[in-house]
């Protein structure tokens, strides 16, 4: 479980995330809402310890992340295959089987070993999804997962959620699609101008 | 990676064949080039020099290159084992492409030496002063890579440091401490060396501290 209380971030004193109070538990996915500039990704970044509170407190257990923020971005002119082994290198949990299969998952085997220049920005996305889903991390932030995906690839990524969530804490930052088409979400947390303005649950079995 | 390297090797190579000595291909042409000067006339040999900073733009851009396409992934490596991390990656990439540097320029010190039958007295100083040099520029690239500051600026700044002090090097001798080589480097080699390892010194203190303070992402991410 995360926990956050009160937490304010500032940068260039400018007031990033105001008072930001919420609790995530294992096992549910999280829909973070929230126009352009509303602090979606600030808060994933503070969830993962990229961005430290101002003020505030952050309650949580060693957990291990994967994470997809922003662009996807890889060392262009290496393979996608040599991509995710330099990073698996870094936590040695994970070897070449994982790494394939787990490529296998997200229909890139094929590509393993064509340069990530050469990808469209689709299989850039997901390539960066498996990169942050391959060492089975506790928590799972991911912003604008579903950018440039194709429909197969669309649903088999909503499936791969659906199959890892539970024992996992997982948030997704997204704006711009019909919710109803994604059935996946137990909760909804709406971000305005670096606040939490709701934070509700979500049966998406009743929407679809 | 390896067609990387043979490009790079072959660049040098050519760069050093070109270089003005008089002689052909000569293993004094490795000196003529690491200096920009010309020995006879006691002055900056121009032609030389415009050569010489061909290569630092080969050997600065490479290491630029490198370090920031390893820096991309800094959200993905910073997740999986900290700020420390992502530096000591940064710090590794810029270590091993100095090596590579350096076995090119063994490589065309070897057939240098097997063209022109003789030594040079040159090649220690070029080897440690090369490796000093490179590591001073390397880690001023990540320093101001972790300060946000983008590629092409870092490149920019490297590199008008790097022209100027060259030049101004034969008329001040204490800018040869920014260079690899200058004239009259024989008298003062180990001052340079010893102001080269000062400043790399410092430079790790201050990755060190950049690493350990906790900001960095947030300077990065501004």
């Amino acid at each position: 479980m995360i926990t956050l209380e009160e937490v304010n971030k500032e940068l260039k004193e400018k007031r990033v995330l105001q008072n930001i109070s919420l609790t995530l538990q294992k096992g549910k996915v999280y829909l973070l809402k929230g126009h352009n500039g509303s602090g979606k990704t600030m808060l994933l970044r503070l969830l993962c310890d990229l961005l430290q509170p101002t003020s505030g407190t952050v309650k949580k257990p060693s957990y291990t992340y994967g994470v997809m923020i922003e662009n996807p971005s890889f060392i262009e002119h290496e393979t996608a295959r040599s991509n995710l082994t330099f990073l698996a290198s870094i936590q040695k949990k994970i070897g070449k089987q994982e790494i394939d299969s787990h490529l296998k998952k997200v229909n890139l085997l094929e590509h393993a070993d064509t340069k990530v220049k050469n990808f469209s920005l689709g299989m850039k996305q997901r390539l960066a999804f498996c990169q942050a889903i391959m060492e089975d991390p506790d928590v799972l932030l991911l912003d604008e997962p579903f950018n440039a995906l194709d429909d197969d690839n669309f649903a088999e990524m909503v499936r791969l959620i659906q199959e890892m969530k539970k024992d996992k804490i997982i948030v997704i930052a997204a704006h711009g699609f019909n919710i109803s088409e994604i059935p996946l979400f137990d909760e909804i947390i709406t971000m305005n101008d670096g606040k939490i303005k709701s934070m509700e649950e979500y049966n998406s079995s009743l929407s679809s | 990676m390896r067609k990387k390297t043979i490009m790079l090797l072959a660049s040098i190579f050519l760069l050093y064949v070109i270089v003005s000595n008089g002689e052909g291909i000569h293993i004094s042409s490795l000196e003529l080039l690491a200096t920009g000067f010309n020995y006879t006339t006691e002055k900056m040999h121009f032609y030389n020099y415009l050569l010489n900073i061909a290569t630092m733009i080969i050997y600065i851009s490479t290491m630029e290159s490198a370090v920031s396409s390893r820096f991309r992934l800094r959200n993905y490596i910073t997740t999986r084992g900290g700020h420390t991390t992502l530096v000591s990656c940064l710090v590794k990439t810029a270590v091993q492409h100095i090596f590579v540097i350096l076995l090119i320029k063994q490589i065309v010190y070897f057939l240098f030496f097997l063209i022109s039958s003789s030594f040079t007295p040159f090649y220690l100083f070029d080897m440690i002063s090369t490796l000093l040099t490179l590591s001073v520029l390397g880690l001023m690239q990540i320093i101001i890579k972790l300060q946000g500051i983008s590629e092409k600026i870092s490149l920019f700044l490297l590199l008008s440091i790097t022209v100027i002090a060259q030049l101004m090097s034969y008329q001040y001798p204490v800018f040869s401490a920014i260079v690899i080589a200058s004239a009259g480097w024989q008298d003062m080699q180990l001052t340079m060396l010893v102001i080269k390892s000062i400043a790399i010194a410092v430079m790790i203190y201050i990755v060190h501290f950049i690493s350990k303070s906790g900001k960095l992402m947030e300077v990065v991410e501004e």
